[in-house]
């Protein structure tokens, strides 16, 4: 009788726990996990502002310009250094025309 | 809040209102989805598809009951759904029940790993076995207790979810707390108390 009554008295004061259990945040990352489910980021939002006469065939051009200026002045600094190494060579081992010429000679 | 420019926003699917929303129902869904289903992942998972609900079924909303009310309602359905679907796929699977070998509350016949991260571990074994003499309660019963009990909803507030009177609310709720003593005295009376 008695181990009876403890039974229903334990079973009541159980089932009566559940008010005591406390509530929980959200996981982790669960509002973004959320929003990139509904609505994902459009892909300009994080690209910078471009003026409108940035145009694809505008930056073509100017990537165009850019690559031969840069041709041209690696072309004409080769050209300079080769002209600049035969000189010194031309002067070390006394080919030199200039060197002829000198009036210590 | 303006409440009406807040539901606006929301038919119009816009960012920030989705935003606004999962700050202000986020928790409250997914504890809800906790008390139904208590298993932190599988809630989370949950929670996400009545907001996707909530996405979708939006411009279905009329405004004749409270934006929290119809969000609650989406959650429990979501909730039981997924009872349902787990408790189909554990019966498919135990055909042991069939021959009337199996314990009526058994851990490996209940839907789901229990991992409920708001209960105490030094409470944990009792509750479980509470959660799984709750599963076995008939759904209308399983909803009210769940609501009222755990949730701490009002009788108003689970009658205006449920779409049932406040009279009837009450007394699923006894029959629930009724049929639970008996599951559990039964449980414990096997285990030997």
């Amino acid at each position: 009788m008695n181990d009876k009554k403890n039974t229903s008295q334990f079973v009541d004061e159980l089932i009566d726990s559940v008010e005591g259990i406390r509530t929980v945040d959200t996981p982790p990352f669960f509002r973004d996990k959320v929003l990139g489910k509904l609505i994902p980021e459009k892909k300009g939002d994080g690209v910078l502002f471009h003026p409108s006469w940035l145009t694809l065939k505008f930056q073509l051009t100017a990537l165009l310009i850019f690559v031969f200026l840069n041709l041209g002045v690696l072309y004409y600094y080769t050209n300079y250094n080769q002209q600049q190494e035969l000189q010194s060579f031309a002067e070390t081992y006394g080919l030199s025309s200039s060197q002829d010429n000198s009036i210590l000679n | 809040m303006d409440e009406r420019q807040f539901l606006a926003d929301l038919k119009a699917q816009k960012r920030d209102a989705y935003a606004k929303l999962l700050d202000i129902y986020g928790k409250m869904v997914f504890n809800t989805c906790l008390s139904f289903v208590p298993n932190a992942q599988d809630a989370e998972d949950i929670a996400q598809e009545v907001f996707v609900k909530v996405y979708t079924s939006i411009l279905e909303f009329r405004g004749n009951s409270k934006l929290s009310t119809w969000i609650y309602r989406i959650a429990v359905n979501k909730s039981l759904e997924f009872i349902r679907k787990k408790n189909a796929k554990k019966r498919f699977g135990f055909v042991q029940s069939l021959t009337g070998n199996a314990i009526p509350m058994d851990k490996s016949s209940y839907f789901t790993e229990f991992d409920h991260p708001g209960i105490q571990l030094e409470r944990k074994e009792q509750r479980e076995i509470l959660f799984y003499a709750i599963n076995q309660l008939p759904e209308g019963q399983k909803v009210v207790f769940t609501l009222h009990k755990i949730d701490g909803l009002s009788y108003k507030e689970v009658s205006e979810i449920t779409k049932k009177s406040i009279s009837s609310v009450e007394s699923l709720l006894f029959r629930a707390r009724k049929n639970l003593k008996q599951i559990l005295t039964e449980y414990y009376k096997k285990e030997g108390w």
